[in-house]
Protein backbone atom coordinates (compact mmCIF):
# COMPACT_ATOMS: atom_id res chain seq x y z
CA UNK A 1 0.00 0.00 0.00
CA UNK A 2 1.40 3.37 -1.05
CA UNK A 3 0.40 5.04 2.21
CA UNK A 4 2.67 2.68 4.10
CA UNK A 5 5.57 2.82 1.67
CA UNK A 6 5.51 6.61 1.57
CA UNK A 7 5.27 7.33 5.28
CA UNK A 8 6.71 4.32 7.10
CA UNK A 9 9.83 6.26 8.15
CA UNK A 10 8.00 9.26 9.54
CA UNK A 11 4.98 7.60 11.10
CA UNK A 12 4.08 4.46 12.97
CA UNK A 13 1.70 2.58 10.70
CA UNK A 14 -0.27 -0.51 11.59
CA UNK A 15 -2.83 -2.58 9.78
CA UNK A 16 -5.43 -3.62 12.33
CA UNK A 17 -7.03 -6.87 11.25
CA UNK A 18 -10.68 -6.92 12.26
CA UNK A 19 -13.74 -9.08 11.60
CA UNK A 20 -14.34 -10.05 7.99
CA UNK A 21 -16.54 -7.73 5.97
CA UNK A 22 -17.88 -10.35 3.60
CA UNK A 23 -17.42 -13.86 4.94
CA UNK A 24 -18.87 -16.80 3.04
CA UNK A 25 -21.12 -17.57 5.99
CA UNK A 26 -22.39 -13.99 5.92
CA UNK A 27 -22.66 -11.48 3.11
CA UNK A 28 -20.38 -12.99 0.50
CA UNK A 29 -19.86 -10.82 -2.56
CA UNK A 30 -19.73 -11.84 -6.20
CA UNK A 31 -16.35 -10.14 -6.62
CA UNK A 32 -14.83 -12.12 -3.76
CA UNK A 33 -16.32 -15.31 -5.18
CA UNK A 34 -14.79 -14.58 -8.58
CA UNK A 35 -11.40 -13.97 -7.00
CA UNK A 36 -11.55 -17.11 -4.91
CA UNK A 37 -11.72 -15.19 -1.63
CA UNK A 38 -13.76 -17.43 0.61
CA UNK A 39 -13.26 -16.90 4.32
CA UNK A 40 -15.65 -17.77 7.10
CA UNK A 41 -16.16 -15.28 9.90
CA UNK A 42 -13.56 -15.98 12.58
CA UNK A 43 -14.78 -17.92 15.57
CA UNK A 44 -11.43 -17.94 17.33
CA UNK A 45 -8.50 -15.56 17.66
CA UNK A 46 -6.30 -18.15 15.95
CA UNK A 47 -8.65 -18.15 12.95
CA UNK A 48 -8.49 -14.36 12.82
CA UNK A 49 -4.69 -14.49 12.84
CA UNK A 50 -4.72 -17.13 10.09
CA UNK A 51 -6.96 -14.89 7.96
CA UNK A 52 -4.61 -11.96 8.55
CA UNK A 53 -1.61 -14.03 7.46
CA UNK A 54 -3.45 -15.23 4.36
CA UNK A 55 -4.41 -11.66 3.50
CA UNK A 56 -0.85 -10.41 3.90
CA UNK A 57 0.56 -13.26 1.82
CA UNK A 58 -1.92 -13.06 -1.04
CA UNK A 59 -1.84 -9.26 -1.27
CA UNK A 60 1.89 -9.00 -0.68
CA UNK A 61 1.40 -6.66 2.27
CA UNK A 62 4.41 -5.87 4.41
CA UNK A 63 2.57 -3.68 6.87
CA UNK A 64 3.06 -4.46 10.57
CA UNK A 65 -0.21 -5.93 11.70
CA UNK A 66 -2.16 -5.88 14.94
CA UNK A 67 -5.11 -8.18 15.51
CA UNK A 68 -8.38 -7.11 17.06
CA UNK A 69 -9.68 -9.37 19.80
CA UNK A 70 -12.73 -11.55 19.44
CA UNK A 71 -14.70 -8.93 21.35
CA UNK A 72 -14.04 -6.61 18.37
CA UNK A 73 -13.06 -3.94 20.89
CA UNK A 74 -10.90 -1.94 18.48
CA UNK A 75 -13.37 -2.10 15.61
CA UNK A 76 -16.14 -1.00 17.95
CA UNK A 77 -14.17 1.78 19.65
CA UNK A 78 -13.10 3.26 16.33
CA UNK A 79 -16.35 2.46 14.46
CA UNK A 80 -13.94 0.90 12.02
CA UNK A 81 -15.80 -2.05 10.53
CA UNK A 82 -15.62 -2.90 7.67
CA UNK A 83 -12.57 -0.71 6.93
CA UNK A 84 -11.34 2.69 7.97
CA UNK A 85 -8.21 4.81 8.51
CA UNK A 86 -7.34 6.95 11.53
CA UNK A 87 -4.31 9.12 12.20
CA UNK A 88 -3.24 10.08 15.71
CA UNK A 89 -1.09 13.16 16.18
CA UNK A 90 1.89 13.69 18.45
CA UNK A 91 -0.47 15.01 21.10
CA UNK A 92 -2.09 11.59 21.30
CA UNK A 93 -5.34 12.84 19.85
CA UNK A 94 -7.09 11.85 16.68
CA UNK A 95 -5.95 14.15 13.90
CA UNK A 96 -7.72 12.45 11.00
CA UNK A 97 -10.72 10.18 10.74
CA UNK A 98 -11.29 8.69 7.34
CA UNK A 99 -14.70 7.69 6.12
CA UNK A 100 -16.01 4.15 6.46
CA UNK A 101 -15.17 1.77 3.67
CA UNK A 102 -15.57 0.62 1.13
CA UNK A 103 -17.21 3.71 -0.34
CA UNK A 104 -15.35 6.30 1.71
CA UNK A 105 -12.13 4.38 2.33
CA UNK A 106 -9.50 6.64 0.80
CA UNK A 107 -5.81 5.94 1.49
CA UNK A 108 -4.77 8.87 -0.70
CA UNK A 109 -6.84 11.25 1.43
CA UNK A 110 -5.26 9.77 4.56
CA UNK A 111 -1.80 10.08 3.05
CA UNK A 112 -2.39 13.77 2.32
CA UNK A 113 -3.66 14.30 5.86
CA UNK A 114 -0.59 12.61 7.28
CA UNK A 115 1.67 14.82 5.18
CA UNK A 116 -0.11 17.90 6.48
CA UNK A 117 0.22 16.66 10.03
CA UNK A 118 3.94 16.02 9.64
CA UNK A 119 4.44 19.48 8.20
CA UNK A 120 2.45 21.06 11.03
CA UNK A 121 4.03 19.13 13.86
CA UNK A 122 7.60 19.52 12.70
CA UNK A 123 10.17 18.20 10.32
CA UNK A 124 10.01 14.46 9.73
CA UNK A 125 13.44 14.16 11.28
CA UNK A 126 11.91 15.10 14.60
CA UNK A 127 10.25 11.75 14.78
CA UNK A 128 12.30 8.77 15.71
CA UNK A 129 11.29 5.17 16.21
CA UNK A 130 10.91 3.96 19.74
CA UNK B 1 -27.36 -0.85 -10.10
CA UNK B 2 -28.71 -0.51 -6.58
CA UNK B 3 -26.34 0.93 -4.00
CA UNK B 4 -25.93 -1.72 -1.28
CA UNK B 5 -26.29 1.04 1.31
CA UNK B 6 -29.86 1.71 0.21
CA UNK B 7 -32.86 0.10 1.85
CA UNK B 8 -33.96 -0.96 -1.63
CA UNK B 9 -30.92 -3.25 -1.76
CA UNK B 10 -32.03 -4.99 1.42
CA UNK B 11 -35.60 -5.21 0.17
CA UNK B 12 -34.40 -6.78 -3.08
CA UNK B 13 -32.83 -9.76 -1.30
CA UNK B 14 -34.99 -12.83 -1.81
CA UNK B 15 -33.17 -15.16 0.57
CA UNK B 16 -34.51 -14.39 4.08
CA UNK B 17 -31.25 -15.32 5.80
CA UNK B 18 -29.17 -13.16 3.48
CA UNK B 19 -31.67 -10.34 3.82
CA UNK B 20 -31.26 -10.44 7.59
CA UNK B 21 -27.47 -10.63 7.30
CA UNK B 22 -27.32 -7.65 4.96
CA UNK B 23 -29.67 -5.65 7.16
CA UNK B 24 -27.53 -6.32 10.23
CA UNK B 25 -24.34 -5.43 8.35
CA UNK B 26 -25.75 -2.15 7.10
CA UNK B 27 -27.11 -1.31 10.55
CA UNK B 28 -23.60 -1.76 11.93
CA UNK B 29 -22.18 0.30 9.09
CA UNK B 30 -24.57 3.16 9.80
CA UNK B 31 -23.98 3.42 13.55
CA UNK B 32 -22.83 6.85 14.69
CA UNK B 33 -19.09 7.33 15.08
CA UNK B 34 -17.78 6.98 18.60
CA UNK B 35 -14.62 9.02 18.05
CA UNK B 36 -14.12 12.47 16.60
CA UNK B 37 -11.08 14.45 15.55
CA UNK B 38 -9.55 15.83 18.74
CA UNK B 39 -10.53 12.88 20.90
CA UNK B 40 -7.94 10.84 22.74
CA UNK B 41 -7.16 7.33 21.59
CA UNK B 42 -8.95 4.56 23.51
CA UNK B 43 -6.58 2.71 25.84
CA UNK B 44 -6.60 -0.52 23.87
CA UNK B 45 -3.81 -3.04 23.74
CA UNK B 46 -3.65 -5.26 20.66
CA UNK B 47 -1.36 -8.21 19.95
CA UNK B 48 1.00 -8.15 17.02
CA UNK B 49 0.33 -10.73 14.34
CA UNK B 50 3.97 -11.78 14.30
CA UNK B 51 3.77 -12.79 17.94
CA UNK B 52 6.31 -10.25 19.19
CA UNK B 53 4.13 -8.84 21.91
CA UNK B 54 1.39 -6.27 21.92
CA UNK B 55 0.94 -2.56 21.32
CA UNK B 56 -0.92 0.00 23.38
CA UNK B 57 -2.65 2.30 20.93
CA UNK B 58 -2.46 5.21 23.35
CA UNK B 59 1.23 4.66 23.98
CA UNK B 60 2.85 6.18 20.93
CA UNK B 61 2.67 9.93 21.38
CA UNK B 62 4.63 12.07 21.20
CA UNK B 63 7.30 10.13 19.30
CA UNK B 64 5.63 9.76 15.88
CA UNK B 65 2.15 10.08 14.45
CA UNK B 66 0.25 6.83 14.53
CA UNK B 67 -1.72 5.62 11.52
CA UNK B 68 -4.20 2.79 11.91
CA UNK B 69 -5.59 1.05 8.84
CA UNK B 70 -8.50 -1.14 9.87
CA UNK B 71 -9.72 -3.86 7.55
CA UNK B 72 -9.95 -7.49 6.58
CA UNK B 73 -9.25 -9.63 3.53
CA UNK B 74 -12.86 -9.81 2.44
Amino acid sequence: MRLYETHRAAAVIFLVYIAEAHPVDGWQTASNEEEGIRLRQHETFEARCAAARLCAARLGLGIPTLVDGMDDAAAEAFSAWPERIYIVGADGRIAFRGGPGPYEFDPDEASAALERLLMREGAPGRYSPR
Amino acid sequence: MIDPRDQTYIDAQTDPDLKQTVACALARYRRPDRLCVGDGVPPLELPRLDGTGSVRLDGFSPARPLTLIFGSYT
